[in-house]
């Protein structure tokens, strides 16, 4: 139970985070708190695989997020 | 026992809402990420490894995300409308209802194969990110 509540603490806080934002590395903030709700979904089936797996796409998206909003800043939109 | 990390979980995300400077909610970030880690750790330790692979992934996320931040200081009052992407995670909720984790068999072991793809995901991810900031 208390797992779950984990889960949905990160899942809705990360989704409120993204609902008040004023900037763009606001939704990002918000959208990293939502993905270790995935990295924590993953470590609740006990296979360090899978939490693997979810910690590696973790990384990527950041990398991909933090370079659009880099050029985005570059060219003056956030 | 999940209780503790759970609470500072949710004053963390309160931070993060409240806190109006985007440098500190990156570093806020970061302990999110620290106690989701320990949290990993503390359902079961044989995942320790996770600990510091997690601990590790967030530390660079947020430290990227402050010089990202620091970069781009020019604040202005527009505000980015996403109300609809909050009334969406309340789809979450019924997850609640759903019966609790029973006793599991814990697999320790990584296998070889995934070092290989994670290799190959993180060297696309690199160079797209790459191409797209030095264009």
């Amino acid at each position: 139970m208390t797992e779950l509540v984990f889960l949905v603490i990160l899942l809705a806080g990360g989704m409120a985070i993204v609902a008040v934002a004023n900037s763009l590395i606001r939704v990002i903030i918000g959208a990293e708190v939502a993905i270790m709700a995935g990295i924590w979904g993953p470590a609740l089936s006990g296979d360090l695989s899978l939490l693997a797996a979810a910690a590696v796409t973790g990384v990527a998206e950041t990398v991909l997020m933090v370079a659009t909003v880099y050029r985005l800043a570059k060219e003056g939109h956030v | 026992m999940l209780w503790p990390l759970s609470i500072i979980a949710l004053l963390l995300i309160l931070v993060i809402i409240r806190v109006r400077d985007n440098i500190l909610a990156a570093i806020s970030l970061t302990f999110l990420g620290v106690t989701v880690a320990g949290a990993v750790w503390l359902l079961s330790p044989e995942f320790s490894a996770a600990f510091i692979l997690i601990t590790l992934v967030y530390i660079v996320a947020a430290l990227t995300l402050v010089v990202v931040a620091a970069a781009s200081l020019s604040e202005n009052s527009r505000t980015v409308e996403m109300r609809p992407a909050a009334l969406a995670s309340l789809a979450a909720l019924p997850l609640l209802l759903m019966p609790g984790v029973e006793q599991r068999v814990v697999d320790a072991r990584v296998d070889p194969l995934l070092i290989l793809l994670s290799a190959v995901l993180l060297l696309f991810s690199f160079i797209v990110a790459v191409r797209l900031s030095h264009d």
